[in-house]
């Protein structure tokens, strides 16, 4: 079967389908290699920074969450004024509220915090490395992402063992 | 020594890998948008080669295929892959006997009829032994096979990943 390819329109599509390849030199493949590593690391610093900032804010669910269930609790009160089947009770049976499990879990997140931090200034690095590799093709837009992130990486690093991150 | 001025049109897209005598050619963005670079040789006949390289098409291409799958945590961070799998193969020999310094200016042509994949303008006299534009049908099954694997394995991680939860939780 014959496949053709998308072409402007008003000109004919011809099949450019071939059996041919062309194996790249070891050089070019190696360079290749190295790109795709640095975009691969970069994505990975971006998304382990992102990570560690929710697990710094974590520690505010220790806030938020109280904050919420008396928020639904007022609500629940009003609501349930002058019906049978909404009240309190019912309310407190359905969401058990544990103010000790919670406190352990979410500073249990935000201990992870400067952990995700250090591997992601392990990435931003080699994302680094990876842009400034080649001599005479220097990737400056990838060394810029590696060098924001890391950067970025290294003051939440800061901040969270400041605050008492890793115990 | 002779001296050639490089100018290339339509690099940006594609970014082909410019040989000059087996040399790579590093070029600079003019004010344009267009690429040049200057290139030395003592020759007479120099040999200009144009490729267009697919990743999917080296050696151990494979093995380095599954580690981007895994350090990607399972294909998730990678960035978006060659889906034409077009390749651009272009060699031709420039003479330079009559003259001291030369200027090649090279358009990369998008798909057409004809299939052809460089437009080369110079003074000088220039035979073409290959000029394609084509469409690697290898890389391209390659591709396929590779993104059926990756989406099985993705989401055989996913279905132990959510039996280990229920187990730990129903226990």
């Amino acid at each position: 079967m014959r496949k053709r390819t998308n072409v402007a329109e008003g000109e004919q599509s011809v099949d450019l389908q071939q059996n041919k390849t062309i194996t790249p030199p070891v050089g070019i493949a190696a360079k290749m290699f190295c790109n795709h590593l640095g975009k691969i690391s970069s994505n990975l610093s971006i998304f382990l920074w992102a990570l560690s900032i929710l697990c710094f804010l974590s520690v505010f669910l220790t806030f938020l969450v109280p904050a919420i269930y008396f928020f639904v609790l007022i609500i629940m009160t009003v609501l349930s004024l002058g019906t049978t089947f909404l009240t309190i009770e019912n309310f407190g049976n359905w969401w058990h509220f544990d103010p000790t499990f919670l406190r352990n879990f979410s500073f249990g997140v935000f201990n992870a915090a400067p952990w995700l931090c250090g591997a992601a200034m392990i990435y931003s690095a080699i994302t680094i490395a990876m842009a400034l590799i080649d001599k005479n093709n220097r990737n400056w837009s990838m060394f810029t992402m590696g060098l924001v992130f890391g950067i970025l990486s290294a003051i939440t690093f800061v901040v969270s063992l400041a605050f008492g991150g890793v115990k | 020594m002779k001296n050639i001025k490089l100018k290339i049109k339509g690099y940006g897209a594609l970014k082909p890998v410019v040989k000059v005598d087996g040399k790579v050619i590093k070029f600079k963005k003019n004010e344009f948008g267009s690429f040049e670079s200057n290139v030395q040789t003592e020759k007479e006949k120099v040999q200009i080669e144009i490729y267009r390289y697919l990743e999917i098409n080296s050696r151990l291409w494979w093995l380095t295929q599954i580690f981007f799958f895994v350090i990607s945590i399972f294909g998730i961070l990678d960035p978006l892959k060659e889906k034409s799998c077009v390749v651009i193969d272009y060699k031709s020999e420039l003479d330079l006997t009559t003259a001291e310094s030369a200027s090649v200016e090279l358009a990369i042509n998008t798909a057409k009829t004809d299939g052809k994949a460089i437009e080369l303008k110079s003074e000088c006299a220039c035979v073409e032994e290959t000029n394609e534009f084509y469409v690697d049908k290898k890389a391209k099954k390659r591709v396929k096979i590779m993104k059926a694997v990756k989406l099985l394995v993705f989401l055989a991680c996913v279905a132990v990943a959510t039996t280990a939860i229920v187990l730990t939780f129903t226990k």
